[in-house]
């Protein structure tokens, strides 16, 4: 039953890493544009909605705020620097979206303190669900459903709308898509805004399960880039598939690592090692992936 | 010098088969050019004998030793050096640099604290290289203020200095003018006998100047391996370019 | 075209001058009872040791790694772990250093230059991340607060590395010696083939250099330095914590590398100074100075420039130009200057 519960958990994170990843691969692999600043955007979702849900009382009405916020600041990131970086090397790239972080961050603290922010799950979804046997969190079930559902909504645009030909098409050659006629700034600037849109229902989303707290963005923006290298960049169905991966060893690793060890070693190496261990995991599974394919495992490019 | 044998190279992107078991025979000191119509294979045949791709199947020789899986970095160290159609040179070093570079690349340099230019072995090699193809009084500048021409004679330069064994080369004369073409002409000419050299090229006026024998590679196939005057008189061959470079033939008769 | 090649030129002459100047601070600081400076300066000078190494294989090699602080943290607890274990002398602290970081910096360089691009970007990220991870979650080793030393390095001969004069000093020595050869394998077969692989990967390889091995061997040297300014560092701060490996400490880096001007040899001590000083500067303004000098960074991304290094060679071509000797082409001397 543990187990279950666990795996469960696993995918929860799972598509939380999806909400994030699926945005920031396609601006890896379409614009070749390293976004650091992606765990920011989700940390102003994450803030956003818990702001708006504590003040007027309704969590929709946060998340609403957090979707339609970000991607706000998204559109406006986008056309003031991120615009401008596309013809520059990727080194401006990464110090631009550095100075974001600090930006952003000491903007958090400014505007919300240090202090964690406290915001409740919503009182529809405070309860339980009973799945196979096991009484589940309804919300952390809900968060579940809802990346699933926005996991087919993607799956649905990229290969049945013609937006998403643009997509695919982009991914495989940028150039040739613009050298096309088609209007690649509205495209990029587009992508960049749905991805912060979607880091911003994750960070929504997150809220009442993790601490809204400055800072909170850069540990799951380096999970999300674990997820990435591992799915394959410029791939949302390796981002899916990678991110409930990622989500699920995670997880169950922490919550069974440090108990599977005191099995093996001494109690003393275990309590040591084994918290440690755990948190190495995902990072291991990625050493592991480079060594074997450094493409990762589905390739959006030719 | 080495010569080069390959037998049998096979190589296939996906479904489609871009080698179609070749098997060339470069001899010593000849100039063995290859030629054919534009999809022929030619460049992916030439990755193959440098080392930048695999062969599926098949055996490269150089000299006595097969080369086939050595690495790209390894081919260059035992001589077999390879200038490039697209140019390929480092902007943000002289050319000079460029050259030294280049010498002591191919003896397998390391070093890390005396500079490379103290190395006399290697400038003299480099010197002579940027003599023979005239950059000697460009010496100091950046290879990236250098024309288009220019940066064709460093390509050349490089694996000049490099003190090749056996010189792959790749269109040399690509998008050059007529008198820059002719200026390479006469270079090849006068290292004809120092070096052995295999010649990719699409200007049949300097092919058939330069070259002891020809292999025409059709569709991945070396369809036809003879001399100038064989290649030239052969039907089949001149049906291939037939329509597309008939005046070719006769003008280079004239060459 | 060659640039002015005298010595009194600004973009040679004015480092040298401040590299200089510091070894005055110690007793200048002592004559005028402001201590504070002889530690905030030995700071910078062990920041701009590392952003030293790290110009190795982002300047030099054209990697962009963001995972160097790991090895800063990695020295900085050779320090402080040899010390619980009894071991005071420098020598074999320094010896731990060099075997660790060589070891962890050619098993993760291995890995990571696997990839290329943005995934190098990445894993070098996830690296230093995990090294995080795993002193966070050794507790007896004091987890998030990190661990303090008792007993800082002993040199021999009295001279202990936890009091800041011998400290100053020996950093000073340190970055002296690395930016002296980093000047040398500028023009040493090794620097000058990776310099060109930054250029022209594909060519390097073509000419017979050992690309990938190339690359790796300058990954290390600079993990072995980054590891060297972590050991001074733990002996500065008599402090050793996970914070060191954060990926912050890794974007600052990086910041100074390309502020200073990117390849140059002064340009980490450069960029160090202006960096460390600025941040200093307006943390005594206001404690939301990141709100500023984030925005600040992204300009200097946006603008691209050759960084501090690049003016001073701007300055070269305004100061010395020598007229009398034929054209000269100014453009093309700052190009020259600017990457030389």
């Amino acid at each position: 039953m543990l187990l279950f519960a666990q795996l469960l958990n696993g995918l929860q994170y799972g598509v939380l890493l999806f909400l994030l990843a699926a945005g920031l691969t396609l601006v890896f692999g379409i614009m070749s544009f390293v976004n650091l600043a992606h765990g920011s955007l989700y940390m102003m979702g994450a803030y956003i909605a818990a702001s708006v849900a504590n003040a007027t009382g309704s969590f929709l009405l946060g998340l609403l705020a957090a979707l339609l916020g970000c991607l706000a600041i998204g559109v406006l990131l986008e056309r003031v620097a991120v615009a401008r970086l596309y013809d520059k090397n990727h080194l401006n790239h990464v110090l631009a979206t550095f100075g974001m972080i600090m930006f952003f961050n000491e903007l958090a603290s400014m505007l919300w303190g240090k202090q964690p922010l406290f915001v409740s799950v919503p009182p529809m979804l405070d309860g339980v669900i009973n799945l196979f046997g096991l009484p589940y969190p309804l919300y952390r079930f809900a968060v579940i459903v809802v990346g699933l559902a926005v996991a087919v909504g993607c799956y649905w645009m990229i290969h049945r709308t013609r937006l998403g030909m643009l997509i695919r098409a982009g991914a495989n050659n940028a150039a040739m898509v613009g050298a096309l006629g088609i209007n690649i700034r509205f495209l990029n600037a587009l992508l960049f805004a749905v991805g912060a849109a979607l880091a911003g229902l994750a960070g929504a989303v997150a809220g009442p399960i993790l601490s809204v707290q400055a800072g909170m963005g850069e540990p799951v923006l380096i999970a999300t880039f674990v997820v990435i290298v591992i799915g394959g960049i410029g791939s949302v169905k390796g981002a899916f598939y990678s991110a409930l991966i990622v989500g699920v060893v995670d997880t169950m690793g922490r919550a069974f690592l440090p108990m599977l060890l005191r099995e093996m070693v001494s109690r003393q190496l275990a309590d040591a090692a084994g918290p440690a261990l755990a948190s190495l995991l995902i990072y291991l599974l990625m050493a592991a992936v480079l060594a074997l394919r450094p493409q990762g495992l589905f390739v959006a490019r030719r | 010098m080495n010569g080069l044998r390959t037998q049998g190279l096979t190589k296939r992107f996906g479904g489609l088969l871009v080698t179609d078991d070749v098997s060339l025979d470069i001899r010593p000191g000849e100039l063995h050019a290859i030629i054919g119509p534009n999809g022929a294979g030619k460049t992916t045949l030439i990755n193959q004998l440098s080392g930048e791709l695999r062969p599926d199947s098949g055996q490269v020789w150089f000299g006595d030793e097969e080369v086939t899986t050595l690495p790209l970095h390894q081919r260059a160290c035992r001589g077999l050096l390879r200038s490039y159609q697209i140019t390929s040179i480092f902007e943000e070093f002289t050319v000079m640099e460029n050259a030294v570079l280049a010498a002591v690349g191919a003896t397998g340099g390391y070093g890390f604290w005396r500079p490379m230019m103290a190395r006399e072995q290697a400038c003299q090699d480099a010197q002579q290289a940027l003599l023979a193809t005239r950059l000697e009084a460009r010496r100091d500048t950046l290879a990236g203020e250098l024309g288009y021409g220019e940066r064709r004679q460093l390509e050349l330069a490089m694996a000049l200095a490099a003190q090749p064994r056996l010189l792959l080369l790749d269109e040399p004369m690509a998008g050059m003018s007529i008198e820059e073409s002719a200026s390479v002409v006469q270079l090849l000419q006068s290292l004809k006998g120092r070096y052995s050299m295999l010649l990719i090229e699409h200007d049949m006026d300097a092919v058939f100047a330069l070259a002891d024998r020809i292999t025409v590679l059709v569709s991945g196939r070396a369809a036809f391996c003879g001399t100038p005057d064989e290649i030239r008189n052969h039907p089949e061959v001149r049906a291939i370019y037939l329509g597309d470079e008939a005046g070719t033939f006769s003008g280079a008769a004239h060459g | 075209m060659k640039t002015t090649s005298s010595l009194f030129r600004p973009s040679l002459g004015i480092p040298l001058l401040l590299l200089l100047a510091l070894l005055a601070v110690p007793p200048v600081a002592a004559a005028l009872g402001a201590q504070f400076y002889v530690g905030f300066l030995a700071r910078v000078l062990i920041y701009a040791l590392a952003a030293s190494a790290l110009n190795l294989v982002l300047g030099y090699a054209g990697l962009i790694g963001f995972g160097h602080a790991l090895f800063i943290g990695l020295g900085a607890y050779c320090v402080s772990l040899s010390s619980l274990a009894g071991l005071e002398s420098a020598w074999p602290q320094l010896l731990l250093v060099l075997v660790s970081c060589g070891c962890i910096g050619a098993l993760t360089g291995a890995i990571s230059l696997r990839t290329r691009g943005i995934g190098f970007i990445m894993i070098t990220l996830a690296f230093s991340q995990m090294g995080y991870f795993v002193f966070v979650s050794l507790k007896q080793y004091g987890g998030d607060d990190g661990m303090s030393i008792i007993a800082t390095s002993r040199l021999g001969a009295g001279i202990d590395l936890g009091s800041v004069l011998p400290l100053f000093y020996a950093a000073w020595g340190v970055l002296a010696v690395t930016l002296l050869w980093m000047h040398r394998l500028r023009h040493a077969p090794f620097g000058m083939a990776l310099r060109g692989s930054r250029q022209n990967l594909a060519r390097i390889s073509a000419l017979g250099f050992p690309a990938r091995r190339l690359q790796l061997i300058a990954y290390v040297l600079s993990a072995i330095l980054c590891g060297l300014a972590g050991f001074l560092l733990a002996n500065l701060n008599a402090y050793a914590s996970p914070g060191l490996m954060s990926w912050q400490v890794s974007g600052e880096l990086i910041v100074m590398v390309v502020l200073g001007g990117m390849g140059s040899v002064f340009g980490p001590l450069l960029g160090a100074l202006a960096f460390i000083c600025l941040e200093e500067v307006m943390k005594s303004y206001t404690e939301h100075w990141m709100l500023i000098f984030g925005p600040m960074i992204i300009l200097i991304a946006l603008t691209g420039r050759d960084g501090l290094m690049g003016a001073l060679h701007w300055l070269d071509v305004r100061c010395c130009q020598r007229g009398a000797s034929g054209r000269i082409d100014a453009t093309a001397i700052v190009a020259n200057g600017a990457k030389q």
